[in-house]
């Protein structure tokens, strides 16, 4: 078995493609001078419209037909263009829908027909351990929720959740409710099934978090180029283009990290839960780091509302605790085995 | 690449010996650029280990500046007749033959002018000084030419375009022999997680975050390194940031086993081969191009940022 690390020319002109429809759809500037949540909300219609609920479901079971690698070009995508994380919601719930049997909701949710929102567990410093809190974004009006931890992944209908609180969103372009989740509901899914969609889900999120990191780092190179101070673009100054440099270091490290992990995982090798691991733990950690210096090389503007630096900080943030925290993962990194490739599936030029 | 997985995997000695640049400088610079009689001369020779070479490149007032270099190489009928110095030459003491660039054009400027050279390194006229290193051991040497005679027959490539050829080497620098260095490093990591895991310390501590960090970091680059040499690079200064990665990050795991030592880093016995190696780690960030001038390739060659102004 041989892992090609480059992409075909049908895989790159999907990715093209995606980059069109959302270059064309969702600008980031569109999130100019509209403070206030949920705006992204009918985002998710046209996502399923264009069939990307369905990317990497099989043709007879109404997908595309794509494999996880196509899945994760589009979440990479998905993730620059900082579009709603009920995307990956529902393309995650149409697969937790069919691992769990449920053939008819998985077709209702690829549709756009019913919606299928993220949720995250609150459960850091100071929380009230006797209760599980939720935070869900964009779910007003959503069918569904969908959330994991380390263990389990479960879509769990809206109203079984306990009572949902508004609350105000510090990733300003998404809106925010607070629900207690419901200690009833048991999940059906398989140990296998479940392990199978929980490192998807991770995947997937590696794959927005490393869109988040290039975003970022495109945004800070162009305005590098741009802005003049002391008579010349401020990119010609080692104290910035150094720190591009790093920016480009982490996006293109993680980009090579998160692809390999797709391939690995798509193959079936035995190192997929290892490379996932890591992907998962650098993209919460590059995704800020990059956001954080795109704020930087802006200056002033970048601290400014209606400069767009910021937006990948306030996403990287909502997103870096899905699934588990960042200690979960540290720990889970310091006690995986190194796996070695068996021979047969030895790396090839 | 197989064979430098099963090599650094099999825990063998470091491929940064004496023959590292006859088979990964030398020997891939002549197979591109030499003359039939220069490979069937040279080629064998470096495959059996017979001889060992040394790169003749940076000198005292030109280090990351390379292009500034001023050893002279006056062209005598069939004859270069070689005066300067060389600096930072490792096993120039013990090494058969050089890789050396020369100045071969008086007046010339910056990367014009230069000649890339194979210089018999018992010569009459080459002196070599020894260096110590703050490690405490003496791989690198300084290198002088009085009146040294090189047939022009040696000149590799055409004279004073040496510096296209130099690129060429440099490139070949960030060959597959990386390969065998980062999995050295993920043992490293490896060997370090297990001690620290075996010795009692907490998973939810601060060295074991920089243990699981520093190892997705070692699997991020060796995703960087495949996907450099099997898919289609973008730029072939991409080199720039492996070579950055794996000399930050072989650092900071060092720095990590000096802490997992405690005090008895101090001790060379005690720590083996830990200290030293902290110590040489020291010369990734400078060696083949400073932490800094990478960051200018990859800020300049690869994001488009505007240069510096230079002379």
């Amino acid at each position: 078995m041989t892992i090609d690390l480059d992409l075909s020319a049908d895989q790159r002109q999907v990715v093209e493609s995606f980059h069109d429809v959302l270059t064309d759809k969702f600008p980031v500037s569109r999130f100019r001078g509209s403070r206030g949540g949920g705006r992204d909300n009918d985002g998710l219609a046209e996502v399923a419209a264009l069939g990307w609920l369905g990317l990497a479901i099989d043709e007879h079971q109404g997908g595309v037909g794509l494999s996880l690698v196509e899945d994760v070009l589009l979440f990479r995508a998905l993730g620059r263009h900082l579009v709603t994380p009920n995307v990956m919601a529902s393309s995650l719930g149409v697969h937790v829908a069919l691992a769990a049997g449920e053939s008819s909701l998985a077709a209702e949710i690829m549709k756009g027909r019913k919606r299928v929102s993220l949720g995250s567990y609150m459960n850091g410093l100071g929380a009230d351990k006797s209760t599980t809190a939720l935070a869900l974004y964009d779910a007003v009006g959503a069918d569904f929720c969908l959330f994991w931890n380390t263990m389990q992944i479960a879509c769990v209908p809206m109203d079984e959740l306990g009572a949902l609180q508004p609350a105000r969103c510090m990733d300003w372009t998404l809106s925010l409710l607070r629900a207690s989740a419901a200690s009833k509901y048991n999940p059906s899914l398989a140990a296998d099934a479940a392990q199978r969609l929980r490192r998807r889900a991770d995947l997937l999120l590696a794959a927005q978090l490393l869109g988040l990191a290039e975003g970022a780092l495109d945004l800070a190179v162009d305005y590098a180029k741009l802005r003049h101070q002391f008579g010349q673009p401020i990119g010609s100054f080692q104290a910035i283009k150094h720190r591009c440099a790093d920016m480009r270091v982490r996006a293109k490290a993680l980009g090579s990290l998160v692809l390999m992990a797709a391939l690995s995982e798509h193959e079936g090798r035995s190192d997929a839960a290892l490379q996932i691991a890591a992907a998962r733990l650098l993209a919460s950690r590059y995704a800020i780091e990059n956001a954080a210096s795109g704020i930087q090389i802006h200056g002033a503007m970048g601290f400014a509302a209606e400069c767009d630096a910021h937006l990948f900080l306030l996403r990287a943030h909502l997103l870096e605790n899905l699934g588990s925290t960042s200690i979960e993962r540290e720990v889970e990194m310091a006690s995986l085995p190194l796996m070695r490739p068996t021979s047969t599936e030895h790396v090839v030029p | 690449m197989m064979w430098h997985e099963e090599y650094a995997m099999s825990g063998a000695p470091s491929p940064l010996d004496p023959s590292f640049v006859s088979l990964n400088h030398a020997g891939p610079t002549l197979m591109a650029c030499g003359t039939e009689a220069q490979k069937t001369f040279h080629l064998p020779k470096i495959l059996s280990g017979e001889t060992l070479w040394c790169q003749g490149f940076s000198e005292p007032g030109s280090g990351s500046d390379l292009a500034s270099l001023t050893t002279s190489g006056r062209i005598d009928r069939d004859r270069l007749v070689v005066n300067g110095r060389k600096i930072w030459t490792s096993y120039a003491d013990i090494a058969d033959y050089q890789e050396l660039l020369l100045r071969t054009e008086p007046g010339s400027k910056r990367n014009q002018g230069l000649t890339w050279v194979i210089c018999d390194m018992r010569a009459p006229g080459i002196s070599v000084r020894p260096i110590e290193n703050l490690a405490g051991t003496s791989h690198f040497c300084e290198v002088t030419y009085d009146d040294v005679s090189i047939p022009v027959d040696n000149i590799v490539g055409e004279a004073g375009r040496g510096w296209s050829v130099a690129m060429a080497t440099l490139g070949f620098e960030r060959g597959a022999a990386t390969v065998t260095l980062q999995l050295a490093l993920l043992r490293k990591i490896e060997t370090l997680r297990e001690r620290a895991l075996a010795c009692g310390t907490p998973v939810q501590s601060s060295l074991m975050q920089r243990i699981s960090i520093a190892r997705s970091e070692a699997l991020a680059l060796r995703a960087l390194t495949y996907e450099m040499f099997f898919g289609t690079a973008e730029s072939p200064f991409e080199a720039s940031i492996v070579r950055l990665v794996f000399a930050e990050l072989s650092q900071r795991v060092h720095r990590i086993a000096m802490d997992l030592l405690d005090a008895r880093n101090v001790d060379f016995e005690l720590s083996e081969p830990w200290v030293e190696d902290y110590l040489e780690s020291y010369s990734e960030t400078i060696a083949g191009g400073t932490a800094e001038i990478q960051r200018n390739i990859i800020g300049e060659r690869l994001l488009g940022l505007p240069r510096q102004a230079r002379p």
